[in-house]
């Protein structure tokens, strides 16, 4: 079994709640409605946001705006190339992103339009999935769609039998259990529950408790990032 | 003063008579976008820093025109909906269709203005076209709607300050905006309007203009 905590600490030095750093812009694709860039640990990935715009498709709802999202590595994001046809990963971590925004999200007020989300990692690291719902609800705010709340996201995992926040890729790998988690927070709700490995029902709770707090944090940061933008450095909000 | 907010803030709490771009929870007014918010009595209204162009009855917009139906034309309104104008508006009778042809009045790519009549959820936007309704101009910007229905709001002269470089400017509530001028002028006015689309939110526009067109 690899060793992750030593003496509490993690390998990469922080306590079980520590989040990694984080960094968030918005504004940085010109051609895109909305979008935003995303620096969380290794991590770096680009959101964009396009339309609403017309489609005329068989299939698609008449009654609100359908959302597609595009997850996608770039075949440079990893230490290994990565072929760049989309992976089975990447279509299920897709559809993962786009059921954890849509709940935020007014879409009765585009009909018969769609809203594309195209999520380009640069670099990859633990928790990219994660990162992408975090930096795209961002996007959607700065492309003007009409939400209810941000919605941020972390994960919370189990390593050498300590629960600790935001998974780099190490303990992402090697650990007992991964549970990332979306939320809205001022609705107190949750829009991403996803598990791998195994807790008990006490441990579920408190990491689910622990992903909330850093979610918290993470909130923060995408509210100065767009007061940033839109208010200027000195921005307030009430 | 006008309050900063971003969606997902509890903007206000209690009974209002109206409220726009805000969503009502129990007794919580909600924001659904970055902007600021405005209240006049038991009245909410934010106003949306970014977003498409939601077309109104009552807008004056810039268009164009991407299609000639036999009875209608097709405009793009800068908007995630089409408008479109009936050829019983343009010619402000009735018409036989089979004597009408819509390519003598109007070409693809012409730049119309035109009144948003009619808005309904889904659908086309119904426009009718302003007495001189083809428009041409040295020069078409495109600007972000908020910022280009903020100009339009604004009552100490914004667009006066703009209109003394060049010999008109037309700004349509969609963000289209045409410029007839020349030389310097119809550069300042150019850069002034990029600079606008460029700003921080809508307070700095103000300042935004001052500078380009002082120091332009």
């Amino acid at each position: 079994m690899v060793e992750l905590m030593v003496e509490g600490k993690r390998t990469d030095g922080r306590g079980p709640y520590d989040l990694r750093p984080l960094k968030l812009d918005v504004g940085i694709v010109k051609n895109a409605a909305g979008s935003a860039y995303i620096e969380h640990g290794k991590n770096k990935i680009i959101a964009a946001i396009y339309g609403p715009r017309d489609i005329h498709r068989y299939g698609l709802t008449v009654e609100r705006a359908t959302i597609r999202c595009r997850y996608h590595m770039s075949p440079f994001s990893t230490d290994e190339r990565k072929a760049p046809q989309p992976s089975r990963r990447e279509i299920e971590i897709s559809k993962v992103i786009r059921d954890a925004l849509e709940p935020s999200l007014l879409l009765e007020n585009f009909p018969k339009t769609s809203i594309d989300i195209f999520i380009e990692v640069l670099q990859a690291d633990g928790g990219s999935r994660s990162a992408s719902i975090t930096a795209a609800s961002v996007a959607l705010a700065d492309a003007g769609i009409p939400m209810r709340d941000l919605v941020q996201a972390v994960a919370v995992g189990k390593v050498n039998g300590t629960l600790v926040v935001d998974l780099s890729d190490i303990e992402d790998k090697e650990g007992e259990a991964d549970l990332p988690v979306a939320f809205m927070l001022n609705e107190n709700k949750i829009t991403l529950l996803q598990m791998d490995g195994k807790m008990t029902v006490e441990e579920f709770k408190t990491a689910i408790n622990m992903a909330k707090e850093a979610a918290a944090k993470i909130k923060e940061m995408q509210k100065q990032a767009l007061v940033s933008k839109y208010f200027g450095q000195g921005g307030q909000t009430r | 003063m006008n309050k900063f907010v971003l969606p997902g803030e509890v903007v206000a709490q209690g009974s209002y008579r109206g409220w726009s771009n805000l969503l009502r929870i129990g007794n919580n007014y909600i924001a659904l976008f970055v902007g600021e918010v405005e209240q006049a009595g038991l009245r909410l209204r934010l106003i949306r820093y970014s977003g498409p162009y939601m077309p109104k009855a009552g807008d004056r917009v810039i268009g164009m025109v991407t299609d000639i139906q036999p009875l209608s034309l097709t405009i793009d309104i800068n908007s995630y909906v089409d408008g479109y104008i009936m050829a019983n508006s343009i010619f402000r009778r009735r018409i036989d269709a089979s004597k009408v042809d819509l390519s003598k009045v109007a070409n693809i790519g012409d730049l119309v203005l035109a009144k948003v009549q009619l808005t309904e959820r889904g659908k086309d936007v119904l426009l009718v076209p302003e007495r001189n309704w083809k428009i041409s101009g040295d020069a078409t910007v495109t600007i972000s709607p908020a910022k280009a229905s903020y100009m339009l709001r604004q009552k100490d002269g914004l667009l006066q300050r703009l209109r003394k470089h060049v010999r008109d400017l037309l700004v349509g509530a969609n963000g289209v905006i045409v410029i007839r001028g020349e030389g310097e002028g119809l550069e300042r006015v150019k850069a002034a309007l990029n600079a606008i689309n460029m700003a921080k939110g809508l307070t700095d526009i103000d300042k935004v203009v001052k500078e380009v067109l002082e120091v332009g």
